[in-house]
């Protein structure tokens, strides 16, 4: 027997360890590491067939799925309003520092216009026409 | 979204066919090809499955959380939340055959986000509880191999661990894990295969080997 065919066979329930060990012999010697495989899954099995929950787990999660306020708690939209957001809706609109008189030297200043500097164009000649050979002809 | 047509306990689906659990009722998965994505609230009789499924591998989900907090109320604290998370996103489930994978996915998820939380109860992490003296009873040392190995199982893909989780934890054999994750046989096999070539390669497992063989 083939050594997957051999896995296939332990893993649905066929096979015992000790069965797919005596199947290893001649050709089949090659799929030997399939034992360590093997070994991992009975460890597995023998360590973890017996762990259990606390009592009543299960039942109290079908409770929380089935009771009847989730409705109205899972579900809701989140509408709840923080404490700061209270406060800022009682308070009314404003805007720090917006009821403050403007100084008269700041008002003028505020109406000249500032004008930016008109751009200097420059002309791209120059460094098209750069040259790239030398005096003597050579390039650089 | 292509419509399901039901054939005995096959759904075929465009080209695919997806093999039906027999334990999801006709109602239940008319609701989730038909009406999941238009009620916001899934109905009763929708959330009564899903109580009903998730209670009877109730165990599966426990050892995800247990995996993680090493505490048995910190993992029931875990799994409820998730429970709840899953409830608000029932209507995104398209393959209801798939519940028991999807549900796995978001425990971990929730016990991944609870870890990283500095606000949540759980205040162990896994280094502490790892690094923690065990006591010489025969109880605690096989309960301190059980959150080892429940910790390698956890560092495993989603899709390996769910396979090896099923298999350790329930002692299903390949048609059951097949079953019960709506997979084909072969893909069950191809992933508990390299699950289990890669927790045989594991210290913790070598160690447990050594102690008791």
């Amino acid at each position: 027997m083939k050594g997957r065919d051999l896995l296939r066979d332990y893993l649905a329930g066929h096979l015992t360890r000790e069965d797919a060990q005596r199947e290893l012999t001649g050709r089949a010697k090659e799929s030997r590491h399939l034992l360590p495989i093997m070994d991992a899954d009975r460890h597995g099995r023998h360590f973890l067939s017996d762990l259990q929950p606390p009592e009543g787990a299960a039942e109290r999660l079908t409770q929380v799925i089935l009771s009847p306020d989730l409705s109205s708690n899972v579900f809701r939209e989140n509408t709840q309003v923080g404490r700061l957001q209270k406060i800022f809706d009682l308070m009314p609109f404003d805007v720090v520092g917006a009821g403050r008189p403007v100084s008269k030297s700041k008002s003028k200043r505020s109406k000249i216009k500032k004008v930016a500097p008109a751009r200097i164009r420059r002309s791209n000649r120059k460094t098209a026409n750069r040259k790239t050979t030398n005096k003597k002809g050579k390039r650089k | 979204m292509p419509s399901l047509r039901l054939q005995g306990d096959r759904v075929s689906k465009g080209h695919e066919e997806i093999r039906i659990s027999p334990d999801i009722p006709e109602k239940v998965s008319e609701w989730f090809s038909t009406a999941a994505t238009a009620d916001r609230i899934p109905p009763f009789f929708v959330r009564e499955w899903l109580g009903q499924v998730l209670q009877e591998n109730y165990r599966l989900f426990y050892g995800i959380g247990y995996g993680y907090f090493h505490d048995p109320s910190y993992a029931e604290d875990a799994v409820q939340s998730a429970a709840l998370k899953a409830l608000q996103r029932l209507r995104q489930l398209k393959q209801p055959q798939t519940v028991l994978a999807w549900f796995a996915s978001i425990t971990r998820n929730t016990c991944l986000d609870l870890l990283r939380n500095p606000n949540s109860r759980a205040a162990e992490s896994l280094d502490e509880v790892s690094c923690s003296p065990a006591s010489n009873s025969i109880d605690q040392v096989r309960i301190d191999w059980q959150r080892k190995l429940l910790v390698e199982i956890n560092k495993l893909p989603e899709n390996q661990a769910i396979v090896v989780r099923l298999r350790f934890l329930d002692d299903c054999d390949l048609g059951e894990i097949a079953e019960r994750l709506g997979l084909r046989k072969n893909t069950v096999e191809v992933r508990l295969h390299r699950a289990l070539e890669k927790l045989s390669h594991s210290p913790c497992l070598r160690a447990l080997k050594e102690e008791y063989l």
